[in-house]
C-alpha cells in the first residue's frame, strides 16, 4: 500500500510540474528550464508575468493565495511553486482538466 | 435632454477618452457601398483634428467593405487619426468591445457617434456606460465638457502617435520567434529619472487620476500640493519616462518618497499601463531600493489594497518588502535591504540625465 501511496505522489508531483512547464512556455520561449532553476534570474521576469503566474496557480490548483503567502521564494522555481501547491491543497490537490 | 441629444448622465469624473465613428451618414453624407460618391459632412475635419489635439483618441464602427471604407478615409486625408477601426459586419456593441480592448480603457470613457437610432440603442443595451451621441448632435461636441480635457501636456497631443507606434511593436513582438526577453534586448529601450519640475506637475497630476492598476496607494494630489513637494527638502518626487527604437512612451511613472532622518518612506509609485509589459515598476523600486541601501537609510512603503491593484501589491512583495503593519485599508511596508536587485541588462537607465547602473 505505501509504495502504491510513493508512486501515485510521484505521478502527482509530476503533472503538476508538467502543467506548470506548460504555462511557463509563452514566457521563457522553447528554453528548457531545470527544475530548481531560479526563473527571476533566468531572463526577465516582471509583475505582470509574477501576477499571471499567481492567477495561473489559483485558476488551476483551485485555491486562493493570501497576501502572506505572496514571497517570492514560493513562485521563484518549478520546484518551490510545486511544492507550494503541494502544501496548500492538503493530501490531495486537485489538478484541473485544461 | 441635454446638449447631446440624450437622457445619458454621466459621472462628472469620466472625461471622453476615444470616440468611435460611425461611417456612413455620419462621418461623411451618403452609403458608401450605395452611393456614387460620398461627400465629408461639413466641419467634420476640423473636428478630428480637435479631438485629436485634445488627446481623445478616435476609431471607427461600421458596417462596411473594409477596403473601401479604409480607401475613402485616406482620400478624405483622415486615415491616420484613426486606431484599431472595427469595419465589418458584426453588431456594433461587439465592434466597441473590440476596441475597448485593444485600446485597454473601460467602456464609460468611450462615446460612440452614429446616425441611427437602432445602433445606438443597440449599443446603449449592450454596453450601457458608452455614451452615444446621434450624428445630428455632432456640432456640440466640442463644448461639451467631457470632451475638454483639464490639461494638455505634450504627451496628451501625441496620445495617438503613441498607440500607433505602440501597434508596430506589437506587430514585431508577435512575429519575433525568440525568447520574449531576447525581444526586449532588441529594443534599445532607455528609462530616464528626473525630478519633476514645473512643466511635468500637469502629467504627474494626470497620471494620479488616471491610473488605478499600477498604483500603490491612490493618493491623489492637486497642482498646488505636487508644486510644494516638488520643491520640498524633504521629500523626493521624481517622474520616469521610457523610450525605445520604435519611440517614445512619454512620462509613464511617478515616485514619491517622504525623507526623514533615518527613514524613507516611499508613499506612491505608479506606472502607466501603457508600459504595462516592461517591467518598470520593478525597475523604479529597485531603483529605490538601492539608492536607501547607498544612502543608509530605513525603507518603508505605504500601500493601499484596492480591488485593481494586486499586480502592484506582488511586485512589492516580490522586491522584497515585507508587512510590519495593517490599519484598516493601509499596509506598511518595510524592506530589510539585505538583497538588493540589479537593473536587467535590457535597459538602459539615466537619473538626472546621469547614467546609472545598479
Amino acid at each position: 500500500m505505501l509504495i502504491l501511496d510513493e508512486k501515485r505522489e510521484m505521478n502527482l508531483m509530476e503533472e503538476i510540474k508538467a502543467k506548470i512547464r506548460k504555462f511557463l512556455v509563452r514566457f521563457f520561449g522553447q528554453r528548457e528550464l531545470q527544475d530548481d532553476e531560479n526563473l527571476y534570474e533566468v531572463g526577465f521576469v516582471n509583475s505582470l508575468f509574477s501576477m499571471q503566474l499567481v492567477t495561473f496557480v489559483e485558476n488551476n490548483f483551485d485555491f486562493e493565495i493570501a497576501n502572506e503567502d505572496l514571497d517570492v521564494k514560493n513562485f521563484s522555481t518549478i520546484n518551490s511553486i510545486c511544492q507550494f501547491i503541494k502544501s496548500k491543497s492538503g493530501d490531495d490537490p486537485e489538478v484541473n482538466q485544461d | 435632454m441635454n446638449s447631446l441629444g440624450n437622457n445619458q448622465q454621466k459621472a462628472k469624473s469620466v472625461k471622453i477618452k476615444c470616440v468611435v465613428w460611425d461611417l456612413d451618414n455620419t462621418l461623411w453624407n451618403g452609403t458608401l457601398l450605395e452611393d456614387k460618391l460620398v461627400t465629408l459632412k461639413e466641419g467634420i475635419s476640423d473636428l478630428i483634428i480637435e479631438l485629436d489635439q485634445r488627446g481623445i483618441v478616435q476609431s471607427i464602427a461600421s458596417k462596411n467593405n473594409y477596403e473601401d471604407a479604409m480607401n475613402q478615409l485616406i482620400e478624405f486625408g483622415l486615415y491616420e487619426y484613426f486606431i484599431y477601426p472595427e469595419i465589418n459586419w458584426n453588431q456594433k456593441s461587439q465592434m466597441i468591445s473590440s476596441i475597448a480592448k485593444n485600446i485597454n480603457i473601460s467602456t464609460n470613457a468611450i462615446a460612440f457617434i452614429d446616425d441611427q437610432s437602432f445602433e445606438r440603442d443597440e449599443v446603449s443595451y449592450a454596453l450601457p456606460d458608452v455614451l452615444c451621441i446621434d450624428a445630428i448632435h455632432i456640432d456640440s461636441i466640442l463644448d461639451n465638457p467631457l470632451f475638454n480635457p483639464d490639461y494638455i501636456t505634450e504627451d496628451t497631443k501625441n496620445r495617438r502617435k503613441m498607440y500607433q507606434d505602440a501597434i508596430v511593436r506589437d506587430q514585431v513582438e508577435k512575429e519575433f520567434t525568440g525568447n520574449p526577453d531576447e525581444f526586449l534586448a532588441t529594443l534599445d529601450i532607455v528609462l530616464n529619472i528626473s525630478e519633476v519640475m514645473d512643466g511635468d506637475l500637469q502629467r504627474v497630476e494626470e497620471l494620479t487620476t488616471r491610473t488605478h492598476q499600477l498604483n500603490s496607494t491612490g493618493y491623489t494630489y492637486s497642482y498646488e500640493e505636487l508644486k510644494t513637494l516638488s520643491q520640498s527638502k524633504n521629500h523626493k518626487l521624481l517622474i520616469a519616462s521610457l523610450k525605445d527604437k520604435y519611440g517614445s512612451y512619454g512620462k509613464i511613472g511617478i515616485i514619491l518618497v517622504e525623507c526623514e532622518d533615518d527613514t524613507w518612506t516611499l508613499k506612491l509609485l505608479l506606472v502607466s499601463c501603457r508600459v504595462l509589459s516592461r517591467g518598470i515598476g520593478t525597475i523604479l523600486l529597485n531603483y529605490i531600493i538601492n539608492e536607501a541601501k547607498v544612502e543608509n537609510k530605513k525603507l518603508k512603503a505605504e500601500f493601499v489594497q484596492t480591488d485593481r491593484n494586486r499586480i502592484m501589491y506582488i511586485a512589492y512583495r516580490f522586491a522584497g518588502f515585507k508587512e510590519t503593519e495593517k490599519n484598516n485599508k493601509l499596509t506598511v511596508f518595510i524592506h530589510d535591504l539585505s538583497n538588493t536587485p540589479s537593473l536587467p541588462s535590457y535597459i538602459q537607465l539615466y537619473v538626472n540625465d546621469k547614467k546609472v547602473i545598479f
